[in-house]
C-alpha cells in the first residue's frame, strides 16, 4: 500500500497542496480528478520524487520513504507515465524499456542486448502489444510509445526482481485518438489485475468512472471527496471538482449584455490546423481542428468549451497568430488577415493571453511596469516609443502605477513578476492588453490558479471590457465560469465545433448538458 | 521553480502602512538581489590592481596604463555588439573572425586599390553584411546561433586567409592617421576613446530605447515577447547586424594600432569577448546583465592579462589563470539556480 499523509506544498504565494492524505492499494485503479491547478500533477511529482513536499510523509508498506529523485522512486517501485512519453526517440524500444537499469542485464560491465531484447519481447507480448522491440522508438506512433512506457513499469521490476510497482498515469488519454483510448484503458485495467497499484489522473470523467474503483477529488490543493466509481456519477464528480454551483452574482450576470449582434469584429470561416506535434508525425493528415466557423460580435463574450485535446487551445493560439493556420479565412474588423502573425494580429487590435502565465504571458524576471509596456512599443497613442525608438520611461512608470491602482494590483511597479501572487499576476497580464483598448481579446483559462477574490475582480474587468464594446473570446475548462460569463458557447469535440449553445442572461444552459456535448 | 523568498507585500494586509513597509522591504531585497552579484567584479578590480602593484610597481606607471588602454580598446569595441547578442539569449562566436576579415578587406582596399577613407568605412559596412549573413542563417533557417556562428567563424577566417593570401599586409597609406593614432587626451589613445564613446552610446541604447528593452525581453522570455506581438525575428536580425558592425569597427581600430592586417588578427578576440561579457555579469542564458557591465569585464580581463605579463608570470601559467578567472566569474556573477533549467 502506498500512503500519503498530510502533504503540503507551497509555490511562492500559491498553496499547491494543503494537507493531502490518501492511499493507493495494490490491485486497484484509483482515480484522481480535479480542475486545472487543483494540485494533481504536484501530488504525482511528490510521490515519484520529482518534487519535495514542504511537510507531510509518504509511506510504502508502512515504511516511510523519501525518494530524492525519480530514479530512486523507480527502485522503490513507483513509476510515472508522463503526459508526453519520456522515452528517447533515437534508441531501440527495448533499450528504452530498461533505460537506467541495464546493470541487471550485464556481467563484468558488458550489457547483454540479446537478453534485454528477449525480456522486452516477452513483456510486450504479454500485454498484447505486438511490435518489433528492436526498432527505433521514434518510428512508433504516440499510443504505442505511451503503452510501452506503461509496460516499462512492470518490465523493470520483473527483470530486477523488485516488488510489484505503483504506476501513476497523468492524463494518459489526452493525446490519444478515439480508437486508441480503449486499448489504453484495457492496459490500465490489466496492470491492476496483475497486482500493481495504479493512479489514474484524467480530465475525462467518463474514463475515470470506467477504469477506476476508488476516486479521489482534489480541489485547490485539498482532498474534497473520496468515493467509489459505483457510488457516484459524472455530474456529481464534476460538481465536487468545481466545488461550487454557478452563481449569477459571482459572474456578474446582471451586467451581461447581448453584444451588438450586427457588428462583427472577428469572423472565422473554415479554419483548420494540421497536427504538427512530433509524436503524430506518423499520421500527418490529422487535424487539431478543422472547419471551424463563427462570428464574434462587439461587446460579446463568446465561450469555447471542450476537453483537453478538443482543439480549443490550438484554435485560440492560431487566431492570435502564434501558430500557423493551414486552412480558412480570418477577418478582423473587416480586414482579412493573411499569413497571420502575433505582430499582425496585434496591429489589427487583437490581444491574446496564454493560459501559461509562467512562461508565456509574463516575463517573470522583469518588473511589473515593463511587462505592462511590452506589447506597446509603437509610436501610436498606446505606445511607449518616441521618435528614434527612445523609450518613454516616465510614461511607462505612470501607466503602470495607474493600472496598479485601477485593478487593485497588490504590487509596486518595480517589483518583478515572480514576487507577485497569481491573481495579481493575471491582472498585470490583463492590464497590458486592456490599456491598448483591443477590439478582440482572446483569453484562455484566465482565472486558473487564481484565488476566489481575484476571480471576482477579473470577472468584473471582463464585464467592463464587454461594456466598452470589446469582444472577448473566452477559452476555458472551468464550465461554471464559462457558462456564467459567456453570451454564447461554442462546444468543441475532436477538433470540430459540435454545437453553439445560447447562454444569455436568462437562459443559461445546464452544466451537465454542456458536458454531454463535450464528451 | 520559483525560489524567490521575497515576501509578497500586501498579501492579506489590509492596512496600507503595513503594505508600504512590506513593499519597502521587498524593494531592498530586490536591490540586493539585482546589484549584489554584479558588484563583485567592481570589488575584485581594485584588489587585483593592488596585488599587481605590490609585485611590480611599474604596473601603475603611466606608460603601462596607456598600454592597457590600447589593449582594452579593440576588445571593448568588439564585445559591444556581442553583448547585445548574448543579452538576447543567442551567441555570436564569429566576432573575432569578422574583425579580422573587415581589417583585411579594409587593408586591401586602402593599400592596393587606394580607396582611402572609404576603405576604412567599408570595414563597418562589411561587418554589417557579415552580421546580416549570420542573422540569415540563424533566424531565416532557424538554426541555433551557436552552430551558425561556429561555422561562420571558420568561413570568415578562411576568407580572410584568401584576401591576404595568408600573409600580413602592411598598410602605409592609412587615412585619418592623426585621429586614429593620436591622443586627444594625454595618455589615452583615441582608439580607446572611440570604443569608450561607443560603449556609452550603447549603454543608452540598452537602457532607454525600444531596441535595447526588447532585446532584454527576448532574452528573458522569448515566448512572452512573441505572444505580445513583438517582432522577435526582426530584432534578432538587427542585433546580429549590430554585432557585425561593432566587430567591423574593432577591426578598423586594430588596423590603426598594428598598421597591418594579419590572418590571425581576430583569434584572441573570440574567447576574450565572450569572457569579458560573462565576467561582467551578463548571463549566457540571456535577459540578465547589460552593456554597462561589459566595460567591467573588459577592464578585469585587461588588468589580469597585462598584470600577469608585467609581473613576469610564465606565459603558460597565464593561460591557466585566465581560464580559472572566467570560471570563477561565472560562479559568482550568475544566478546558477536559474541556469540549472537551461543546461541539460
Amino acid at each position: 500500500m502506498l500512503r500519503i499523509e498530510g502533504v503540503t506544498k507551497r509555490y511562492g504565494a500559491q498553496l499547491a497542496l494543503d494537507g493531502v492524505s490518501l492511499s493507493l492499494d495494490r490491485g486497484t485503479v484509483t482515480g484522481l480528478v480535479g480542475e486545472n491547478g487543483a494540485g494533481k500533477s504536484t501530488l504525482l511529482n511528490i510521490v515519484c520524487g520529482i518534487t519535495r513536499p514542504d511537510t507531510g510523509e509518504i509511506f510504502l508498506n508502512d515504511q516511510r520513504i523519501e525518494p530524492p529523485t525519480y530514479k530512486a522512486a523507480n527502485t522503490l517501485g513507483i513509476w510515472r507515465v508522463f503526459q508526453e512519453p519520456a522515452l528517447i526517440g533515437g534508441i531501440p524500444l527495448y533499450e528504452n524499456l530498461f533505460l537506467g537499469h541495464e546493470s541487471a542485464f550485464s556481467s563484468y560491465g558488458i550489457v547483454s542486448h540479446a537478453r534485454m531484447i528477449r525480456e522486452a519481447k516477452r513483456i510486450v507480448d504479454e500485454f498484447g502489444i505486438h511490435v518489433d522491440v528492436t526498432r527505433l522508438t521514434s518510428e512508433f506512433n504516440y499510443s504505442i510509445r505511451q503503452a510501452a512506457e506503461a509496460v516499462k513499469a512492470t518490465a523493470v521490476p520483473d527483470a530486477l526482481g523488485l516488488p510489484r510497482a505503483f504506476v501513476l498515469f497523468d492524463e494518459p488519454t489526452a493525446a490519444l485518438s478515439h480508437e486508441e483510448v480503449p486499448h489504453l484503458l484495457a492496459l490500465v485495467k490489466e496492470l491492476a489485475t496483475r497486482g500493481l497499484g495504479v493512479a489514474f489522473v484524467s480530465h475525462r470523467l467518463k474514463e475515470v468512472l470506467e477504469v477506476c474503483r476508488d476516486i479521489v477529488v482534489l480541489k485547490d490543493g485539498e482532498v474534497v471527496a473520496q468515493t467509489t466509481a459505483d457510488s457516484t456519477d459524472e455530474a456529481t464528480l464534476h460538481a465536487l471538482m468545481v466545488g461550487r454551483v454557478r452563481q449569477a452574482d459571482f459572474h456578474a450576470e446582471d451586467r451581461q449584455g447581448r453584444g451588438l449582434r450586427d457588428r462583427v469584429v472577428l469572423s472565422v470561416r473554415g479554419a483548420g490546423c494540421r497536427d504538427r506535434a512530433q509524436h503524430n508525425r506518423a499520421d500527418a493528415a490529422r487535424f487539431v481542428f478543422r472547419d471551424v466557423s463563427f462570428d464574434l460580435h462587439q461587446g460579446e463574450i463568446l465561450g469555447i468549451a471542450g476537453l483537453l485535446g478538443s482543439g480549443k487551445s490550438s484554435l485560440a493560439r492560431s487566431l492570435a497568430g502564434a501558430d500557423h493556420m493551414d486552412e480558412g479565412q480570418v477577418t478582423v474588423n473587416g480586414v482579412s488577415v493573411h499569413r497571420a502573425s502575433t505582430v499582425r494580429m496585434k496591429r489589427q487590435g487583437l490581444g491574446y493571453l496564454s493560459p501559461d502565465r509562467h512562461s508565456d504571458s509574463l516575463i517573470q524576471a522583469d518588473p511589473v511596469r515593463s511587462n505592462i509596456s511590452l506589447p506597446s512599443g509603437e509610436r501610436d497613442r498606446f505606445g511607449f516609443a518616441r521618435w528614434g525608438g527612445i523609450w518613454k520611461g516616465r510614461l511607462e512608470r505612470s501607466e503602470a502605477v495607474s493600472a496598479i491602482k485601477r485593478y487593485g494590483i497588490k504590487a509596486t511597479d518595480s517589483m518583478t513578476i515572480s514576487q507577485v501572487s497569481g491573481g495579481n499576476q493575471q491582472k498585470v497580464a490583463l492590464a497590458k492588453w486592456i490599456r491598448r483598448e483591443p477590439s478582440v481579446l482572446i483569453l484562455e483559462n484566465p482565472t486558473a490558479g487564481v484565488d476566489v477574490g481575484a476571480k471576482g475582480e477579473i470577472y468584473d474587468i471582463l464585464r467592463d471590457l464587454a461594456e466598452a464594446h470589446a469582444a472577448v473570446l473566452l477559452v476555458g475548462d472551468d464550465l461554471p465560469e464559462l457558462i456564467g460569463l459567456s453570451d454564447r458557447i461554442l462546444v468543441m469535440r475532436n477538433g470540430q465545433v459540435v454545437e453553439t449553445v445560447e447562454a444569455s442572461r436568462d437562459s443559461k444552459p445546464d452544466e451537465a448538458y454542456v458536458i454531454g456535448l463535450m464528451t | 521553480m520559483e525560489n524567490n523568498e521575497t515576501p509578497v507585500p500586501g498579501a492579506g494586509a489590509s492596512d496600507p502602512a503595513a503594505a508600504d513597509q512590506a513593499a519597502d522591504a521587498a524593494n531592498l531585497a530586490e536591490l540586493v538581489h539585482r546589484w549584489g552579484r554584479p558588484l563583485v567584479p567592481v570589488l575584485v578590480l581594485p584588489v587585483l590592481i593592488v596585488v599587481f602593484t605590490v609585485f611590480e610597481s611599474r604596473f601603475v606607471s603611466l606608460t603601462n596604463l596607456e598600454v592597457m588602454l590600447t589593449q582594452a580598446g579593440p576588445l571593448l569595441m568588439i564585445s559591444l555588439g556581442a553583448t547585445f547578442v548574448v543579452l538576447m539569449g543567442s551567441i555570436d562566436l564569429s566576432v573575432g573572425a569578422i574583425a579580422a576579415l573587415c581589417a583585411a578587406a579594409s587593408a586591401v582596399m586602402i593599400e592596393i586599390h587606394g580607396f582611402g577613407t572609404v576603405g576604412l568605412l567599408a570595414a563597418i559596412v562589411i561587418g554589417m553584411a557579415l552580421g546580416a549573413f549570420n542573422a540569415l542563417c540563424a533566424i531565416g533557417l532557424r538554426l541555433p546561433s551557436f552552430i551558425v556562428t561556429l561555422g561562420t567563424l571558420s568561413v570568415f577566417s578562411g576568407i580572410t586567409l584568401h584576401i591576404l593570401d595568408g600573409r600580413a599586409l602592411f598598410v602605409y597609406g592609412l587615412p585619418l592617421q592623426s585621429i586614429g593614432r593620436g591622443e586627444w587626451i594625454p595618455n589615452v589613445p583615441n582608439t580607446f576613446l572611440v570604443a569608450l564613446i561607443a560603449w556609452a552610446f550603447m549603454v543608452l541604447v540598452n537602457r532607454y530605447t525600444r531596441f535595447g528593452r526588447y532585446l532584454v525581453a527576448i532574452g528573458a522570455g522569448e515566448p512572452v515577447a512573441a505572444l505580445s506581438g513583438v517582432p522577435v525575428r526582426r530584432y534578432k536580425a538587427l542585433t546580429f547586424i549590430l554585432s557585425g558592425a561593432t566587430a567591423g569597427c574593432g577591426g578598423a581600430i586594430l588596423l590603426f594600432q598594428l598598421g597591418s592586417a594579419t590572418p590571425s588578427l581576430g583569434n584572441a578576440f573570440l574567447l576574450n569577448a565572450i569572457a569579458a561579457i560573462v565576467i561582467g555579469g551578463t548571463a549566457l542564458s540571456g535577459g540578465v546583465g547589460g552593456i554597462s557591465r561589459t566595460l567591467l569585464g573588459v577592464a578585469l580581463l585587461t588588468v589580469i592579462s597585462n598584470g600577469l605579463n608585467v609581473t613576469g608570470v610564465s606565459i603558460f601559467t597565464q593561460d591557466i589563470l585566465r581560464g580559472a578567472v572566467v570560471v570563477l566569474a561565472v560562479l559568482v556573477t550568475i544566478d546558477r539556480e536559474r541556469m540549472q533549467n537551461l543546461i541539460k
